[in-house]
């Protein structure tokens, strides 16, 4: 695929689709190129999105029935948003949420990069392996949590029963307000770390070879080579694992809901279970739901954008 | 004139033809427990269309745990089936829902077990068709008392009793743990019934009748149980220990669930089993559970789908459906039921006297709509809190109480 | 990187494996227990009893087969719309300035920011409008919208040299061909990769199907793993059977697409 080939291909100008295209001007063209996306995601995901938070400002449950005139939604302005405030379910679901993300994102990172340094070079072996790494994408959360559930289960799991083989007394994995956090934090990153070193590995192979040939010829260290070509060159999806991992260890919730029910007690509650259970346990309390959601968004929203304004200066 | 006539005769008799005679297809929401479940339900359904052909089927499986959202998506979008199981009808869907009293008259309702009648009642209608019934109670491994040389408890005895017995017996015998319970709101509460605590006041109008201290007594000595008796960290909340599995695995010596287990068992249990005598408090107390059926008056085929539930719901039929899926009948006309196996009919009688003997407000805590408004989670998490350490008892008993006065406000 | 057979490197593989192989072995391997077996103790990984009665009967239910017919159907051609789309707004994220760039990019990503579930109403509603309940399609167009795949071609894409496409600009190459003949090839691993992705994020989608679908014709095999979930009981053979027999293409087609697409890099292009 060389630039020969395009010139033969290249009909002169003035003939052809292409010039309608180019006559209707380069400036038409992304936006064209955006249209079915944004279409549908406008439909299916941002308009139910608006309406959702919309209600957010309203007191009202889940569903407005005309039979049922209690159901009609009251405007409250920004109530619900001021009442989180003191809402000490949500503060510390936030909290414990917030803690999460800063501890298991990096680990996240680091789990990743180092199983995509180790896996990227072609072989059928490693081909096999990073099948089996990205496993745990192929399956439900639930069967993700039922399975170390079962590793870990306190009378029953493989752990602790190999741990008794050698007269070690059971260890309440998942019992235990500290542990049951490690062992979130290690369900998480078990569960999407192949996900995450795909990424890394498609952006590890678009580095040229030669460059790093080049630094062989002139001896550079492996250290050096890494962190001043491979690291550099890999920032695109480096960003884009960091990104989606913040995104998605806010809204960690499946994973937890098989491997402890939100438990031992509530230790395990994070922010999405708060807010599904203001939405769908409690009476009348899904604009509420909808105002965590919107902190939530707005949460997200700015930790998205200095993100990438802190990756485009670099870069 | 007779020309036009004979015309007009021609032309009503060609429309007659040409209008096919539709056979009405009923959509029924469903969630069975399993592939045969869902077979002998396929089954039944023919068995109907054979004896009224007008009427077919087109089965809509739902798991349990969806059935909520799509109840919000019927009273959302209009869009709903005709028939529907479900255990609970929540306000939402309230106003679609046929009104039995009207169809079938307002002593319809009484032919079926109290306790779960009284939770389709709404004021004066009938809102939903009681299909079968489920009691709280415990499954003992006979096998493991017969290895450890001891008696079966017998009816009468108090959770004093039968508690050190099974552990005796669990270490005589090489089990495991003497109990496991289920792990749910419903099963616990049973335990507070036992000691006369109940949430809700027996008759209108509703009130919180929970007496705090009592049942802040009553929860510590379930804590203790758990402690003394259950596999550690079973009430955490976080424990993935399936009691069920252990019980039929033989690792424990008892087992608090209910009848829906029967059948299971019938089919999974390698060992002798025998349901109850289910040890009391200071009372004998069950807990009412089971399934409703509802119709909705959206229906275009609104005199088939009430036939059907009619029938459903009816003497001989409820036998029939009682023993296809090792469940206790609803209608307590239901003749005798004739169940595979002697252990599994006398447990089935067992749970019915149980049901039966209960005190009044096992069934009509159940059957005040409000406990469907967080009420059950926050009896949950009471005991997981406690039993994890996060809260003392006071607190989750006054948790409970907070749960239960905030769902009578958000039905006012 | 050429690849050194160092004892670190082969001790580091050793360990991924071991530590990521036991989950998939335990699910496998309680596949081929019969029911009494699965959660006994003490727990055994391998089975005693081996069986294949739980795939057997699974195989053996009704409608197994269409299942598996409806979830390859939507998950291929969604997958495909899917990646399509993503390459094209990728595209325009990365490669162009125009107005409004930056909130396109964020309104894309917004859509991951909320979560759905509380909305499940409204989207029914959107589904019930555009009369997509109960059809295939529906399936296959309401989730082809992926924000991450949007983001991924946008990163991917953005290290594409933006001499070569000047160039073909300048030789009046037409907007469309330069999609197709420059940037598609070039971006083959993440295409691939993102390819991967879609298959199995449409195979294992839940939440549409549980919205749309309600006759049991249409059914997914995640709503039928779905239904082994009952109300006071889950049927772990029925569960743990289909879930390995629901793993098995998507595995087979990870391996294969990892090779045949690494393959097509390393044939030629290099990029200067």
């Amino acid at each position: 695929m060389s630039m020969g080939d395009l010139k033969q291909q290249t009909k002169p100008a003035g003939t052809g689709i292409g010039d309608v295209v180019r006559a209707v001007g380069r400036t038409s063209w992304p936006y064209l190129l955006l249209l079915p996306t944004v279409a549908l995601l406008f439909a299916f995901t941002l308009y139910p999105l608006a309406q959702g938070l919309w209600m957010s400002l309203f007191r009202r449950g889940l569903v407005v029935v005309p039979q049922i005139p209690e159901s009609t939604p009251v405007f409250v302005g920004l109530d619900n948003y001021l009442q989180l405030i003191g809402d000490k379910d949500f503060t510390v679901a936030l909290i414990r949420t917030v803690v999460f993300v800063i501890i298991a994102v990096p680990i996240q990172l680091a789990a990743a990069l180092g199983l995509a340094l180790l896996l990227a070079p072609q072989s059928r072996f490693n081909a096999i392996i990073r099948t089996i790494v990205f496993f745990p994408s192929m399956i439900s959360g639930l069967i993700i949590g039922v399975i170390w559930a079962w590793l870990f289960a306190r009378n029953s799991g493989l752990v602790n029963y190999a741990l008794s083989l050698i007269n070690i007394p059971a260890v309440p994995w998942l019992e235990q307000d500290q542990m049951a956090q490690i062992a979130v934090v290690v369900a998480w990153v078990w569960g999407s770390a192949g996900f995450n070193m795909m990424i890394l590995i498609a952006g590890l192979t678009a580095i040229p070879k030669d460059l790093y040939e080049a630094a062989a010829i002139d001896g550079t260290s492996r250290w050096r080579t890494f962190t001043r070509i491979t690291l550099p060159l890999l920032e695109p999806s480096i960003v884009v694992v960091v990104v989606l991992g913040v995104i998605g260890a806010f809204q960690v919730y499946e994973i937890i809901v098989s491997l402890t029910t939100g438990g031992p007690g509530r230790a395990t509650v994070f922010l999405i279970q708060n807010i599904y259970e203001t939405a769908f346990k409690k009476p009348n309390q899904a604009g509420v739901a909808a105002a965590q959601s919107g902190v939530l968004f707005v949460i997200l929203m700015l930790l998205t954008i200095v993100q990438l304004r802190v990756a485009r200066r670099r870069s | 004139m007779k020309m036009m006539k004979r015309s007009a005769l021609a032309l009503i008799a060609a429309v007659a033809l040409a209008t096919p005679v539709m056979a009405s297809q009923l959509q029924l929401g469903w969630y069975v427990d399993g592939d045969e479940q869902e077979q002998k339900l396929r089954a039944l359904l023919d068995e109907y269309t054979k004896s009224h052909p007008d009427t077919t089927f087109d089965l809509q499986i739902t798991p349990y745990d969806g059935m909520s959202e799509k109840f919000r998506q019927y009273a959302a979008s209009g869009i709903m089936p005709d028939v529907s199981l479900t255990s609970s009808m929540e306000p939402v869907i309230r106003p679609f829902l046929v009104d039995w009293a009207k169809v079938n008259g307002a002593d319809w309702i009484n032919q079926f077990v109290k306790g779960w009648a009284d939770g389709a009642k709404l004021g004066d209608q009938v809102i939903a068709a009681p299909l079968d019934v489920t009691a709280v109670g415990i499954f003992y491994n006979a096998d493991a008392f017969a290895k450890a040389g001891i008696a079966l408890p017998q009816p009468g005895a108090t959770w004093d009793d039968v508690l050190p017995v099974l552990k005796q017996v669990s270490e005589k015998a090489g089990v495991r743990f003497p109990l496991v319970w289920d792990v749910s709101a419903h099963r616990y509460l049973t335990y507070q019934f036992q000691y006369g605590n109940h949430i809700y006041s027996e008759d209108a109008p509703i009130k919180v009748a929970m007496d705090d201290a009592s049942w802040v007594k009553v929860l510590k000595q379930f804590v203790k149980i758990t402690e003394d008796y259950m596999p550690p960290g079973l009430w955490s909340g976080s424990s993935s220990d399936k009691p069920y599995d252990m019980f039929v695995n033989q690792q424990a010596v008892a087992y608090m669930s209910g009848s829906w287990q029967i059948g299971s068992f019938n089919d999974n249990a390698t060992f002798k089993w025998q349901a109850g005598p289910t040890p009391k408090g200071t009372v004998s107390s069950s807990n009412v559970g089971g399934n409703y059926l509802v119709a909705f008056n959206t229906s275009k085929h609104l005199d088939e789908a009430e036939a059907f539930v009619t029938w459903i719901t009816s003497p001989e039929i409820q036998a029939e459906y009682a023993k296809m899926f090792g469940l206790l009948p609803a209608n307590k006309l239901a003749p005798s039921v004739d169940y595979s196996s002697p252990d599994a009919a006398a447990a089935v009688k067992g749970f019915q006297a149980d049901l039966e003997n209960s005190p009044r407000y096992a069934a009509t805590d159940q059957a005040w709509p409000e406990m469907q408004a967080g009420v059950w989670d926050a009896v949950k998490a009471s005991v997981t809190q406690v039993v994890s350490g996060q809260v003392t008892p006071e607190e989750a008993v006054a948790s409970v109480h907070k749960a239960a006065e905030a769902a009578i406000a958000a039905s006012q | 990187m050429t690849p050194t057979r160092s004892f670190g490197r082969i001790a580091a593989t050793a360990l991924v494996l071991v530590v990521f192989i036991l989950p998939p072995l335990w699910l496998l391997a309680s596949a081929l227990k019969p029911q009494a077996e699965i959660f006994q103790w003490p727990p055994t990984l391998w089975p005693e009893h081996f069986t294949f009665e739980n795939f057997e009967k699974t195989m053996s239910r009704a409608n197994f087969g269409l299942y598996f017919l409806n979830s390859a159907i939507v998950s291929v051609t969604s997958a495909c719309l899917s990646v399509a789309m993503s390459v094209m707004a990728g595209y325009a994220l990365s490669k162009f300035r125009f107005k409004g760039d930056t909130l396109f990019f964020l309104l894309i990503m917004s859509a991951l920011m909320v979560p759905l579930q509380i909305v499940l109403i409204p989207v029914f509603l959107v589904l019930r409008d555009l009369g997509l309940l109960n059809t295939l399609w529906g399936l296959i167009i309401a989730p082809a919208a992926t924000p991450t795949g949007v983001f991924l071609m946008r990163q991917y894409i953005t290290g594409i040299p933006d001499h070569l496409i000047e160039a073909a600009r300048i030789e009046g190459t037409p907007e469309w061909r330069i999609l197709l003949r420059i940037i598609v090839p070039l971006a083959l691993p993440a295409i691939g990769t993102l390819l991967a992705f879609n298959l199995v994020w449409r195979w294992n989608d839940y939440l549409w199907p549980f919205l749309i679908v309600t006759k049991q014709e249409q059914w997914t095999v995640q709503l039928a793993i779905a239904n082994s979930i009952g109300r006071f009981s889950i049927n772990w053979p029925r569960l743990l059977s289909m879930t390995v027999l629901s793993i098995l293409p998507m595995f087979v087609m990870f391996v294969a697409l990892q090779k045949t697409l690494m393959n097509g890099l390393m044939a030629g292009a290099t990029k200067e």
